[in-house]
């Protein structure tokens, strides 16, 4: 419907309303129809908050792919108002404060509201009571709802304006208990909550069960056995043929303090090929935990060179060490570890265990700090379950590689600590000695993996003595 | 609404009846309630239309996420949803028999044999790719939708829109937009098409799409190109088949195809197309079992800075006699591999033949393969092992040349002002602005077999 005129902002809908505006909660979820009317007036929020010291705001804005998918439905023709994603995007970027939002808490629309605030105890108490978050889970219905009253409105063939909110009048009708039960499912941290976001958090690309890609989800979202995510495993061992391994942080609420692989890490959601994640995550764990890869810079840590499946049925290590001729010193080789009996690229499809840890809070619902200024958790862990599917990778660090290299990463907090191992002393650990200190992806690699191990250190002690 | 009501309103409908979204009314579709009443409608108006749009995958998969709601009334998980779909459309192939449809010719009891071909017309189902915001029925002019608010609705959830209310318009629009080839439409799929994975221009995936959709330069999808050498250092090209609609009967590179939804890297797509393309174009690559076909080792990176070499023919000493080399290229600064990404020119033929041109945006990895010693040394051995992918028209010819020789004749055509009825865009941009990978790989697979002559 083209040509149709905007004639009231959001805050005028609920304003005028038979109930007035609302004293304990204000929800909005998909904030693309409003968005202008939102953005330019961070006064009106600050004022609700103000006028209502109950009043709890919070906001849910649509995520990157839904902008994408609803800008596929403009036509030229049919839909009033170019909805490009370019344009979904920057309103957006505008909401959260930048593509990236880096200082989560306070940027974008959440800054320009406390900047109304007169002092201190105020911007801390609407903080609180303001809360933006990330929908990703399919935006179907956009949705106003202050204290009891709903509003509602979907999107067309371009999206909805404040006018096309249609008020459900009577609580009795089937609507109006989707939509409630709808959001208490969605601001539940333990059921819909798992699938919101905050500025800024990290996604991953959620496969099923048959491995298809169905959607983009944050990391709190796959500790289900119901489908899966893609990881790489980096196993890195010098020339001496010693594995390299790291304590994971202290202060990570998911196996901490437990010693694991070498390096490994989500698939991006841009990385083309595992090898590419693979390559990414050994400079980025190791060398430089803060810098983007593409910046890396190539003279000081050598290139990572792909030297392509290692399959000694195919490729013999007496040839193989003619092609490792050419790396210089500060090189790295990488290959791909392939399946000792069928030759195809060796792919790990697994349930893995992870010990979580839960951080103590205060009675106020804030995080309680050691004298540092660290987390502290709470004594009791549970045991939850998340799928992977990883491809693994086996490196060679360059000549005279040692763990010190790594301080950068443990000063950054992203491990604790490194060591070098002969295969057989891990294999004896790992299995016999001290299994509790490992994670459950480590267990499974001396078990099962082991043939790998053995043979790839060997090669190299083959290759390089 | 309820089954008795909406069953009148089918009664009575004359001309056309459109379903989006099937979930809410399943259990009709399943219990042979519709069945009946679609054909009783086909049998007293063999004109009547019904268009019915289904659920995607992807749609069903994050429908069933607000499974853990702890409200699981009218909640599914997805394996519940998707057995649901697959006994609508006929199992995972979609066979009209097993489907909604073959419950319909199973209520047209008289014995007219060309039912089958005409309720296909009259009745059309496709899958809905786009994000689906409603429930809608129309009937005639008749309009009722029921909102998507948590997992599946139900009947009841269906509200009667007067044709008087502004959302009447809206929901018109929105029909006529779905149901149109040139807007909406393209993103509708048959049961049976393939989907591709789209890209937005920042190359983050954004969803599953048809192939019809990307005829668009706002967005991308991704493919592999592959580069196929003999042991002469001579490249292999292919003809597109006079079936095909995209690019006909225009010469390519020897391989290359988009990378499948569930391809984690597009080494396996490369390994993939080299076996449907060239070896195999029949078989599917999960059925690919046959020893004397070899198999192909990927050597990693091809950078002349980091991998000299010299004695890169014995490397391969190991190798069985019918396996193939697969290489990676990188960039000349050696660090990262050769991706390209472009705006690409098709060149397409509707069903009268009539050619157009449009835009697509491709972001392609290059894969180098060196073929078998033996294998397509010669013109005679290269058309012996094509025959089959030849025979069935998945492509017209093949020919090998030297870089050099078809360097050259894609200049003289040039020249002559008949390169674009001759060659792909992507094979006249390889040869622009990849010439030096073509010429150096070309060079080092003869400088590292030349001693088997």
């Amino acid at each position: 419907m083209k040509g149709k005129v905007r004639t009231m902002t959001y805050f005028d809908l609920i304003k005028n309303s038979k109930k007035g505006l609302p004293k304990e909660t204000l929800i909005i979820v998909g904030v693309n129809p409003i968005i202008n009317d939102l953005i330019r007036a961070p006064q009106v929020i600050a004022n609700l908050l103000r006028v209502e010291p109950n009043l709890k705001i919070t906001i849910i804005y649509e995520n990157e792919t839904e902008n994408f998918n609803q800008s596929l439905f403009y036509d030229k023709m049919l839909s009033r108002e170019k909805t490009e994603f370019d344009r979904l995007q920057t309103y957006r970027n505008r909401l959260i404060g930048g593509k990236k939002a880096r200082n989560k808490h306070s940027s974008g629309f959440i800054e320009d509201v406390l900047k109304e605030c007169s002092d201190e105890a105020d911007r801390i108490d609407f903080k609180r009571r303001l809360i933006l978050l990330q929908n990703n889970l399919r935006h179907n219905i956009n949705i106003i709802k202050a204290d009891e009253q709903i509003w509602y409105s979907f999107n067309g063939v371009d999206l909805p304006t404040i006018d096309d909110y249609q008020e459900i009048e009577l609580k009795e009708l089937p609507i109006y208990k989707q939509i409630v039960n709808y959001l208490d499912f969605l601001l539940n941290p333990s059921s819909g909550g798992i699938y919101l976001s905050s500025p800024g958090d990290e996604l991953i690309q959620l496969y099923d069960r048959m491995d298809y890609p169905r959607g983009i989800y944050p990391r709190k979202a796959f500790y289900s056995t119901e489908y899966q995510r893609y990881s790489v495993w980096s196993l890195i061992f010098n020339r001496s043929g010693e594995i390299l391994l790291h304590k994971r942080s202290d202060y990570t609420a998911d196996n901490r303090s437990l010693w694991d692989k070498s390096s490994g890490g989500h698939i991006d959601l841009r990385d083309s090929s595992t090898i590419i994640t693979a390559k990414r995550e050994l400079v980025e764990e190791l060398f430089l935990p803060e810098a983007e890869f593409t910046k890396y810079m190539k003279a000081e840590i050598g290139d990572i060179i792909d030297f392509g499946e290692w399959n000694i049925e195919k490729r013999q290590e007496k040839y193989l060490k003619g092609e490792l001729d050419g790396l210089d010193d500060i090189d790295w080789a990488v290959f791909r570890a392939t399946d000792a009996e069928t030759g195809d690229p060796l792919t790990i499809k697994r349930k893995s265990e992870r010990i979580m840890h839960f951080k103590d809070m205060n009675s106020d619902g804030t995080v309680k700090k050691d004298e540092k200024g660290n987390p502290i958790f709470k004594e009791e862990t549970e045991k939850w379950k998340t799928r992977f599917i990883s491809d693994v990778f086996l490196f060679i660090a360059p000549e005279g590689f040692s763990k010190e290299q790594m301080l950068l990463a443990e000063q950054k907090g992203a491990a604790s600590q490194h060591r070098f191992m002969s295969v057989s002393e891990l294999i004896q650990d790992v299995i016999y000695d001290n299994p509790q200190v490992y994670t459950d992806d480590m267990v499974y690699i001396c078990n099962e993996l082991k043939w790998l191990l053995v043979q790839f250190s060997e090669f190299i002690r083959f290759i390089f003595e | 609404m309820d089954i008795n009501s909406l069953s009148r309103f089918i009664q009575e409908a004359k001309e056309k009846i459109i379903f989006l979204g099937i979930f809410p009314l399943i259990s009709y579709f399943e219990n042979g309630k519709f069945a009946k009443l679609f054909a009783d409608k086909l049998r007293e108006n063999p004109s009547f239309k019904i268009d019915i749009l289904y659920e995607s995958g992807t749609e069903v998969f994050n429908q069933s996420l607000f499974i853990n709601s702890g409200n699981n009334e009218d909640l599914y998980s997805f394996n519940v949803l998707k057995f649901h779909k697959n006994y609508f459309v006929g199992g995972e192939y979609g066979k009209t028999k097993s489907s909604f449809l073959g419950d319909i010719l199973r209520n047209i009891d008289d014995d007219n044999i060309n039912w089958i071909n005409k309720i296909e017309k009259n009745i059309r189902l496709f899958q809905f790719n786009l994000r689906q915001s409603i429930n809608i029925i129309k009937i005639d002019s008749k309009i009722w939708y029921a909102p998507i608010v948590m997992g599946t609705s139900k009947i009841t959830s269906y509200i009667s829109v007067d044709s008087k209310e502004p959302l009447y318009n809206e929901l018109v629009d929105y029909l006529i937009f779905v149901m149109d080839k040139e807007k909406g439409g393209k993103f509708l799929s048959r049961h049976d098409e393939e989907m591709i994975e789209i890209y937005d221009l920042d190359d983050y995936p954004r969803g599953i799409y048809p192939r019809d959709a990307f005829l668009s330069t706002d967005y991308q999808r991704y493919s592999i190109w592959g580069l196929v050498f003999n042991r002469n250092g001579e490249l292999l090209l292919h003809q597109r088949s006079k079936n095909t609609k995209d690019n006909r009967l225009l010469w390519d590179k020897s391989t290359g195809g988009h990378v499948d939804l569930r391809e984690i890297s597009t080494s396996l797509t490369a390994k993939r197309e080299l076996i449907e393309e060239l070896l195999l174009p029949e078989a599917e690559y999960t059925n690919y079992v046959r020893p004397d076909l070899g198999d192909i080792i990927d050597f990693g990176d091809w950078s002349i800075e980091k991998r000299i070499e010299r004695n890169f023919r014995l490397s391969t000493d190991s190798l069985s006699d019918t396996d193939w080399i697969m290489f990676r290229p990188t960039e000349k600064n050696g660090f990262l591999p050769v991706r390209v990404k472009r705006v690409s020119q098709r060149q397409l033929y509707n069903k009268d033949s009539v050619m157009s041109v449009h835009e697509t945006r491709f972001i392609s990895d290059i894969y180098l393969y060196i073929a078998p010693e033996g294998f397509m040394d010669t013109y005679e051995q290269m058309k012996d092992k094509v025959k089959a992918a030849e025979k069935t028209g998945a492509a017209e010819d093949h020919k090998l040349l030297s870089i050099r020789d078809l360097c050259n004749w894609i200049n003289h055509e040039k020249r002559e002002g008949r390169a674009k009825t001759l060659f792909t865009d992507d094979l006249i941009y390889i040869c622009n602005e990849y010439h030096w990978l073509l010429e150096e790989f070309a060079e080092f697979v003869k400088l590292a077999f030349k001693n088997e002559k």
